[in-house]
């Protein structure tokens, strides 16, 4: 990964000690590998036994923490004897819940209250708080991008929960507690990917995955890469500390350039692709998708398929300018090569697409 | 107070002490009587159901007449039931028997 | 059947009901307040103790929202309202709450300044005061345990008098305001309850009322009035106007502050008298975490929660304080007056949000006692754990569900939201009912939303501030 920055963008050293939460996650795999390579410890959160095999092996820096991001006497442990100067990455959150949506609230809230606590008696140099695009809903008209002073529009149980992590972690740096940092990641791509996102794959190769409407929809979408180097920048950044910033791609896409360019990505990958282009969709769908979603989560629970489906229609698009400009982030990798390097992840992965 | 509501609190009052026994039975009676109408039929309802059920049980010699502690034993599983309204029916009379147990023994406050 | 007139009929003593009682006899207004419940000597009871609720409260003290799962509140039901069973907590509305519900529900001039003067007004005629010298352990643990933490605290006032050897009054409605209203020519008609307004268009002529004999005995009573100001707390009010055939945006939207509670065992005897009055706020607003009334009823209550035998630590009983977590709640419910039914239906919905909030609000409130220095946490939630150690603290989070956990309020509001917003208030900016001239609300019914702290503040100031509008215009 190279690491452009454009010229003088004022910034301290990154801490030595890094502590990381969701560190056996997709986003997370990807930022403890970049840490690993640069801080004396790397200090990480995973849910399970299981999840924390893998990273203890990456490096003699990395150390594991397994247990509950929603437990105090968990992240105690977590901050125990990590020095009053590490960086915090908190990237630890429920986005599809396997229950209900209590999970979103339980740990997106929960969770984060838990971690701003802890740094704050614990000290901390800053604290990177991972948010979303939900706290803000669909952008209101086709051609609009949010920047950072789009009004809250939180959508559904996910969206709600990340609007109240993020009043969270505002409060504490606004009160003096900590300082603190938000990066806003739309939907985003690259390896580590969970497998429901195979699915994504499989079902594009097949030309099954639904286009609604027109496709003309514009989404972010944030390579990994991408919004590793964001939440670093975040972390030395200068005026960084009580703000928030859209981390993502150059550019939004187009929703059928999107699928267009995962196909042109499956075929440079060795995987013919079959079927058509797309499946029209009509928007009619994809609406009473989302009212149903919206109803379903209503009653506390949560259907994956619906509530992606309810997302097509929409258009989610961010303005990075201000990253740019304060953060010094500019992205290296956009989708074509993303999606290739995704599609290649999976096949050494011994995924099948 | 229902006859079963009489045995419910009888059974689930610790203290062997007639008089507080007494003065716990008269207030849970007063109380039930001034609930609303709504909680208090509710109530109702599931004594006179439940009451039916350990009348059957000692009919067929699974209780014992006048085991108290038998009693309180069931009502004890029924307190873990998966069933919400039986949950809600112990807990509250388990709430008045308790409150009124200790407040009408001497000594209440510290 | 007795037949009675006034300018002025108010319906219900309480916080709302007695100032505003007080505000129009002393502008020199015929004013005549019945109340349903009885004249209680207010020094006849110990606060909080089986006696008091079966004198002062509602259904002895036995309220519940329905819902997933029920939620237990009280209220008073006496002169005086419920100013004579709570813990006298006095915390002004904060003014962010105010500049929201202004623009959400439009209400005229309810500007931070503006509410500020009439809270000003308030606190001139009732003695508000903190504790002088220490507070009770009880309430002294909370500021310890938050302090260890760094968590934000502060001890609330309350309308207590202390006396020059500090002994402490709670300024109630009966003791102040009621007797204020009296003393300037109010008639207060105890246990009389209003069984339906008397409508004629779209203006209230009166109330039909039963009264109870103190000796045995009711009587029908048809009072006429110029106006009618209903203050039945937001339980009563909407009940009231429902009896009546008054339903647009009364009864819904009913708010409370739903809490959890734990039982905590201290290594050192507290004192159960006081409420504690400190409230650890680092988690406003959505959070907020105080103490509660703890006699032995109360303690042994709280033990009996989870479901486990308590008998060891009930023999410690006054060691243990009983604390709270009350939460903001998403949800909403419902009152609804059935017509054959003395009582209103009330219902309530909580979120998943609000059930996480809960638990979230468990395991603060558990921390803050461990450090505090408990040594023994028993929660309101049945087959919870009893925890003695901060690593326990983390299986809360799974053991409070909606079947198993044991919810109160004491606090109710916004079931007749003011303000300008007609679909979503059922009466103005001033507490008027929509659709009448002559009919207002001023009581805990109006408040917009649950405002987070103790409500009689908010309460008292809006009702002087709806009095001086009504005076003004006629």
């Amino acid at each position: 990964m190279t690491e452009s920055r454009p010229a003088d963008v004022p910034a301290s050293t990154p801490a030595a000690a890094a502590v990381v939460t969701g560190a056996s996650g997709w986003l997370g795999q990807n930022l403890v590998r970049t840490l690993v390579s640069q801080r004396d410890r790397v200090r990480c959160l995973v849910p399970t036994g299981d999840a924390a095999a893998p990273l203890s092996l990456l490096s003699p820096s990395v150390e594991v923490v397994v247990g509950d991001v929603r437990d105090p006497a968990t992240v105690d442990r977590l901050f125990d004897g990590v020095g009053t100067d590490a960086a915090v990455f908190h990237a630890a959150a429920v986005i599809h819940p396997l229950r209900s949506t209590r999970e979103f609230f339980d740990v997106n809230v929960g969770g984060t209250q838990n971690m701003v606590d802890r740094a704050r008696r614990n000290g901390a140099a800053r604290f990177v708080h991972v948010s979303s695009n939900s706290p803000f809903g669909i952008n209101p008209t086709p051609d609009h991008t949010f920047t950072e002073d789009s009004p809250y529009n939180p959508y559904l149980g996910y969206g709600q929960s990340k609007y109240e992590a993020e009043q969270i972690v505002q409060k504490a740096n606004d009160r003096g507690d900590l300082a603190t940092v938000m990066v806003r990641a739309p939907w985003f791509y690259g390896p580590f990917q969970p497998p429901r996102q195979s699915q994504f794959f499989r079902t594009i190769r097949r030309g099954r995955f639904p286009l609604v409407g027109d496709g003309s929809q514009r989404r972010s979408m944030a390579y990994t890469d991408n919004l590793v180097q964001g939440l670093l920048r975040a972390e030395v950044a200068d005026k960084a500390p009580g703000n928030a910033y859209w981390v993502a791609d150059a550019r939004p896409y187009e929703l059928r350039e999107i699928l267009a360019t995962v196909r042109r990505a499956l075929e440079a990958e060795g995987l013919p692709t079959s079927g058509p282009d797309t499946v029209r969709l009509p928007r009619l769908a994809a609406r009473t998708a989302e009212r149903v979603d919206a109803l379903v989560q209503k009653r506390g629970r949560y259907v994956q398929p619906l509530h992606v489906l309810g997302e097509l229609n929409h258009t989610i698009a961010c303005d990075i300018s201000r990253a740019r400009d304060e953060l010094g982030y500019e992205p290296t990798v956009a989708l074509e090569e993303g999606m290739r390097n995704s599609i290649r992840w999976c096949l050494e992965h011994g995924e099948q697409l | 107070m229902l006859w079963f509501e009489r045995e419910v609190v009888g059974a689930l009052i610790a203290s062997p002490d007639q008089p507080l026994r007494s003065s716990v039975e008269a207030f849970v009676d007063g109380t039930l009587r001034d609930w609303p109408e709504h909680l208090r039929l509710g109530v109702a309802g599931e004594s006179v159901l439940l009451g039916a059920y350990v009348a059957v049980l000692r009919r067929t010699g699974r209780l014992a007449p006048g085991d108290r502690e038998g009693l309180a034993r069931l009502i004890e599983r029924w307190e873990s039931s998966p069933v919400g309204l039986l949950r809600s029916y112990v807990r509250a009379m388990k709430s008045l028997v308790v409150m009124a147990e200790h407040e009408l023994a001497p000594e209440a406050v510290g | 059947m007795a037949d009675l007139s006034t300018d002025v009929l108010v319906v219900g003593s309480g916080a709302g009901g007695a100032f505003t009682a007080a505000a129009l006899a002393e502008a020199g207004r015929a004013v005549m307040v019945v109340e349903e419940g009885p004249q209680v000597d207010p020094d006849a009871h110990e606060p909080f103790s089986l006696a008091e609720m079966v004198a002062k409260y509602r259904h002895h003290g036995a309220g519940a929202a329905i819902g997933n799962p029920f939620i237990a509140y009280a209220e008073g039901r006496c002169v005086g309202g419920s100013t004579e069973i709570n813990s006298g907590l006095y915390h002004r509305l904060p003014d962010h709450l105010a500049a929201e519900w202004q623009v959400r529900y439009a209400i005229d001039e309810f500007a931070a300044p503006a509410l500020a003067a009439y809270a000003d007004r308030v606190e001139a005629r009732l003695d508000v005061n903190t504790v002088p010298g220490a507070p009770p352990a009880s309430s002294a643990a909370l500021e310890r345990g938050a302090t260890k933490l760094g968590w934000r605290n502060v001890e609330f006032p309350r309308v207590f008098s202390y006396d020059a050897q500090g002994r402490g009054t709670k300024q109630t409605m009966s003791r102040t305001m009621l007797p204020r209203a009296v003393a300037a020519g109010a008639t207060l008609v105890p246990d009389c309850r209003v069984l339906s307004l008397m409508r004629r268009g779209d203006r209230v002529v009166g109330a039909r009322c039963r009264r109870a004999h103190p000796g045995g005995g009711v009587e029908r009573m048809a009072v006429h009035a110029e106006h009618v100001f209903v203050c039945g707390g937001a339980v009563h009010s909407p009940a009231l106007l429902q009896r009546s055939g008054i339903w647009r945006n009364v009864g819904n939207g009913l708010k409370m502050h739903p809490t959890i509670k734990v039982a905590a065992r201290f290594p050192h005897p507290v004192d159960h008298g006081d409420v504690p009055m400190h409230r650890v706020t680092e988690f406003s607003p959505f959070i907020a975490i105080g103490g509660s009334a703890s006699r032995k009823g109360q303690v042994a209550l709280a033990l009996a929660d989870t479901g486990a035998p308590y008998d060891e630590a009930m023999a410690d009983w006054e060691n243990i304080s009983t604390y709270y977590a009350a939460i903001r709640s998403e949800g909403s419910g419902r009152v609804l007056a059935l017509r054959g039914l003395r009582a209103p239906v009330v219902t309530y919905s909580l979120t998943d949000s609000d059930v996480s909030r809960l638990a979230r609000g468990l395991v603060h409130l558990g921390e803050l006692l461990l450090a505090a220095g408990a040594t023994e946490l028993h929660p309101s939630v049945f087959g919870g754990r009893v925890v003695r150690r901060l690593d326990e603290i983390g299986s809360w989070w799974d053991q409070v569900t909606r079947q198993r956990s044991s919810l109160m309020t004491v606090h109710l509001t916004s079931s007749i939201r003011m303000g300008e917003k007609r679909s979503l208030t059922g009466a103005d900016s001033y507490g008027r009912v929509w659709g009448y001239r002559n009919l207002r609300v001023n009581d805990a019914s109006l408040v917009p939303d649950a405002p987070g702290v103790n409500p009689q503040a908010a309460i008292m100031a809006i009702a002087t501030r709806n009095c001086d509008h009504f005076l003004t215009e006629g």
